[in-house]
């Protein structure tokens, strides 16, 4: 996940397996070190990136074949953008978060608290489909940022 | 993820949980957890150790709590860290299955008559 020197790669590609998970939680962490970004935004990031890609290994796909997740984080002065892409079928998410479970001990659908839980940490989410993948771009303001 | 039990007076087990509970963390104690629920009337689960909390965890929680309340038992959760904290809040967990910072009250709270 590093250049020829030392940088953490902006982009990673994983397949659409829940075992990628550690991996992507792993590279999320080096980009945050890298930033110097503080513990709380770096486990926010690593929170939300975890649940977009789950949602995209469950529900993009309905082969069993092997599938490319495509993310990338980008930070540019107080705004930090991630970017999920995938070749699953069409998905708006941001058409569920509308419709958000409602659920109790007794009855109710249980799941489906992902992109709410996205929706909740980011400053925007945006949903594109171009050339037969979907994208999802979230950012993310940093709180602490301080120019140099 | 670790899961160790400890019991506490008035027949309350008290789950500690260490480690991530995701989707990983989340197979490792499915099936303890679910045999606890199954077995046992009153479920403080520790998450002071817990420092991420997925929606797939949270799915975990709120089986076995349903399952718990089936039965006539109760789930509460001890001292989440702050971010699986905010999570639970964002997503109506905390309502559902009550949050607790403090051992006393979490345990008085699950002996208490429904």
């Amino acid at each position: 996940m590093r250049d020829p020197l030392g940088a953490v790669q902006p982009s990673l590609i994983v397949r659409n397996q829940l075992s990628e998970l550690s991996r992507v939680s792993d590279w999320v962490y080096e980009w945050a070190r890298q930033y110097r970004l503080p513990d709380a935004l770096a486990q926010i990031l690593d929170l939300c990136t975890a649940e977009l890609v789950t949602n995209s290994i469950s529900y993009a796909c309905d082969d069993d074949a092997v599938h490319p997740i495509s993310l990338s984080l980008r930070m540019h002065e107080d705004l930090i953008t991630l970017e999920v892409e995938d070749e699953g079928k069409p998905f708006d998410p941001l058409e569920n978060i509308a419709h958000a479970p409602r659920t109790n001990l007794e009855e109710g659908r249980i799941g489906g608290w992902g992109l709410g839980i996205v929706r909740h940490f980011a400053e925007e989410l945006c949903y594109r489909r171009a050339d037969a993948r979907n994208r999802l771009t979230i950012i993310f303001r940093h709180p602490g940022w301080m120019p140099d | 993820m670790d899961l160790e039990v400890q019991q506490l007076e008035g027949g309350i087990e008290r789950v500690k949980l260490a480690g991530r509970l995701d989707s990983a963390g989340v197979q490792e104690i499915d099936h303890r957890l679910s045999a606890l629920t199954a077995a046992r009337s009153f479920i403080l689960v520790d998450l002071s150790q817990v420092p991420f909390l997925a929606s797939v965890g949270i799915r975990t929680l709120l089986t076995n709590a349903r399952v718990l309340r089936q039965r006539g038992g109760k789930m509460a959760l001890l001292n989440p860290q702050s971010l699986v904290e905010e999570v639970l809040k964002v997503t109506g967990i905390e309502s559902i299955i009550p949050v607790f910072h403090d051992l006393e009250a979490a345990s008085a709270a699950l002996k208490a008559p429904a």
